[in-house]
Formats: structure tokens, C-alpha cells, sequence
């Protein structure tokens, strides 16, 4: 091999391993894909009771405990809520949450039997849901699902809520 | 050397000498620590009952011997322990001297006001028993109310609840002068105030 020959090996050699060397670097700087690479969201659901009507389980007794909840995540949780007062009562669940960290980004439905309660945002459900009717004595199952839509890219990253479900009675005639 | 030149080096020493000064004054070594996340946040006392606004018992016309028995589930929701006691702040009518008021806690299966299916009295029987002229000279304020705990506990902690069967009797005794007298509406208080 002549040295000109040499030299032009060399040369590619090294600028070879320049562009390995470049292509590694950016490679590991790229970022995770997906969600895995992020803090899961958390959410933690119980109801609690009041002298008109009880509620089973009751906090601080969780009714829904999602664990890691990533975008497309769905967690799911059930109570009973009973009327104890001899009127009939309509009444409403309103969420209380330990902060607005997931306000917007989780979306909660309430269902009792086939009968949509409510449907939305948490922080929706603040307002309160659709009344429940309940005679005197009588109970319902309410069942709660929480999930964060799929689409959903950020704002949901390790942040832990508590949500307590207050239950807010009136009479019926 | 020129003037100017001898300005521009003036300058650059006074500058320079400046500078060293000024390390010496701000060029102190520090240090801190802290502790950050302090926060205070007060429990609650909370208790209701099952009532939703409507009275245990209305009577009109009672006759002697006549009675009345209702249950009503009290339930504390607060988070700090707590003692309960049972009270009337309400001036009682002439017709409570013969009025028998018995108030026994205890549990119930199911609770729906003012029933008392399902009533199961503690085993320590009732909390008062008397006239309801004397529960209201007696027991008017949470002073000298009468105290209860759930079951054989001594405070009332978060959801526990007792139901209370309230019993009023106008006395089979009741002489002629009973004749339309009357209690006056009054109000049984159950309060609670934290341990």
C-alpha cells in the first residue's frame, strides 16, 4: 500500500469513528419514548358519610386506589350509598380533591346501575353530579371509573390526588 | 509617555486595585440550611344525625298511658376524638312533669328514621330515665349533659354512630289538670367537642 494510500485509510478510519461516536452520543441523549420513561399519575377516591344517608366502604376506607395510571389508564372502584332519613332524598356526590393537580387531565365517570351520574373532568365533578333518588331506607350501588384519556401528553406527571366524594342531600316531596 | 496613555494606565490601576477590594468584601464564605414544608392544618369536629330536618314525634290528643318510640342514628364524622353529650336548651311546657322520657342507645341493622326495626338496645340499658320536665331542668346544656360513647369506648371517633331510642310516655297517672297541657316543641342536642 503506498502511503497516500495509507493516509486516505487512516483518514476514513477516523472519520468513521468521529460519526460512530457522534450517532452514539445522540442516541443516548435522545429522550425516552413514550410514557415510560415518566412518574405514573395517582388517584385515590373514598366517600364519606353524613347523618343522612351512609356510604359503604367509608372513608378513610378508599373506594378506588388506581395505582400507576399512565395516559389510557383506567382504574375503576365501587360503593353503596344509603338513604337513613325517613324522607325521600335526591342526592348528589361532589368531589372534594386534595388538589387541583389533576383537575383537567383525569376524567371521572359515576354510573348507578345503567344510569350516568356524571361524566367528565374532575374538576367538573366539583360542581356535583346528577341526584340520585333514593326513598327512605333505600341504598344504590354507585360505581366510579377514572382514567386518563390516551391523548394525553403531559400534565399528569407523578402527581398523586385524593378525592373525597361528599355526599349533599335534599329532600324530595 | 504620553498624557493620555498615562490616564488609561491610572485607570486600569485604580480598576484593578478596585477590583481586588471588592473580592474582599463580597468574597465571604456561606452557608445555609433549611427546613422547608412546615404546615399546620387544625382537625374537625363533626356530628350529625338521620333526622333530615323532621321532628322523632308530634302527638296531639295523647291520652294517659299513651307513648311514643323512636330511634335516631347519631354519627360522628370528625377527625379529632371527641365526647358527645345529649342536651335540651328548649323551656319544657307544664305537661312534661308527666311526661316519662327514656333515652337507651344502642345499634340498629338498618337505620331508617324514625323506625326502630331492627333496635338493639346496649347492654348498659338507658342513658336517662325520667320526667321530661326534669331532663329539662337537669340536662340543658352540654355541661350537664348526659354523656355517651359508642358501645363500651370512651370517645367518638371518625363514622362511629349510635342510635338513640327515644321513648316518651304521658304517665297513665296523669291527674285531671294534665287535661290540654302541653310540652311546647322542644329540641333533644347531641354535641360534640374534641378530647
Amino acid at each position: 500500500m503506498s502511503s497516500s494510500a495509507a493516509d486516505r485509510f487512516t483518514r476514513a478510519i477516523g472519520a468513521a469513528i468521529g460519526l460512530g461516536l457522534v450517532a452514539a452520543l445522540i442516541v443516548a441523549a435522545r429522550p425516552a419514548g413514550g410514557h415510560g420513561g415518566v412518574l405514573p399519575a395517582e388517584l385515590r377516591f373514598t366517600a364519606e358519610l353524613d347523618g343522612a344517608v351512609t356510604v359503604e366502604p367509608a372513608a378513610p376506607r378508599p373506594l378506588l386506589e388506581s395505582g400507576p395510571m399512565r395516559p389510557g389508564s383506567h382504574a375503576s372502584g365501587a360503593m353503596t350509598i344509603a338513604n337513613q332519613t325517613g324522607e325521600t332524598l335526591a342526592v348528589r356526590l361532589r368531589a372534594k380533591p386534595s388538589s387541583t393537580a389533576l383537575d383537567g387531565t383525569a376524567q371521572v365517570r359515576l354510573t348507578s346501575g345503567s344510569r350516568v351520574l356524571a361524566e367528565g373532568t374532575l374538576q367538573a365533578l366539583r360542581q356535583g353530579s346528577e341526584a340520585l333518588r333514593l326513598r327512605p331506607g333505600a341504598s344504590a350501588p354507585v360505581r366510579v371509573l377514572a382514567w386518563i384519556p390516551a391523548e394525553v401528553e403531559t400534565g399528569y406527571e407523578g402527581r398523586q390526588v385524593a378525592v373525597a366524594l361528599e355526599p349533599v342531600e335534599e329532600p324530595l316531596p | 509617555m504620553r498624557t493620555s496613555t498615562k490616564v488609561l494606565l491610572t485607570a486600569l490601576c485604580v480598576g484593578a486595585l478596585g477590583s481586588l477590594a471588592a473580592m474582599g468584601v463580597f468574597g465571604a464564605f456561606s452557608s445555609t440550611t433549611t427546613n422547608a414544608g412546615n404546615t399546620i392544618t387544625a382537625g374537625t369536629v363533626a356530628i350529625a344525625d338521620n333526622d333530615a330536618g323532621a321532628a322523632m314525634y308530634s302527638i296531639a290528643g295523647a291520652k294517659p298511658g299513651e307513648s311514643v318510640s323512636k330511634c335516631i342514628k347519631v354519627t360522628y364524622t370528625g377527625s379529632l376524638d371527641a365526647d358527645v353529650r345529649i342536651y335540651t336548651g328548649s323551656t319544657i311546657g307544664s305537661l312534661g312533669q308527666y311526661v316519662d322520657l327514656t333515652i337507651t342507645p344502642g345499634t340498629q341493622t338498618t337505620s331508617t328514621f324514625p323506625s326502630c326495626t331492627g333496635f338493639t338496645a346496649d347492654p348498659g340499658g338507658a342513658i336517662y330515665t325520667g320526667t321530661l320536665q326534669n331532663f329539662g331542668s337537669t340536662k340543658n346544656s352540654y355541661a350537664n349533659g348526659v354523656v355517651d360513647y359508642p358501645g363500651s369506648g370512651t370517645k367518638w371517633a371518625t363514622n362511629e354512630s349510635v342510635v338513640y331510642q327515644v321513648t316518651a310516655a304521658l304517665q297513665s297517672s296523669a291527674p285531671d289538670a294534665a287535661q290540654g297541657l302541653t310540652t311546647g316543641a322542644h329540641t333533644f342536642t347531641w354535641e360534640a367537642r374534641n378530647q
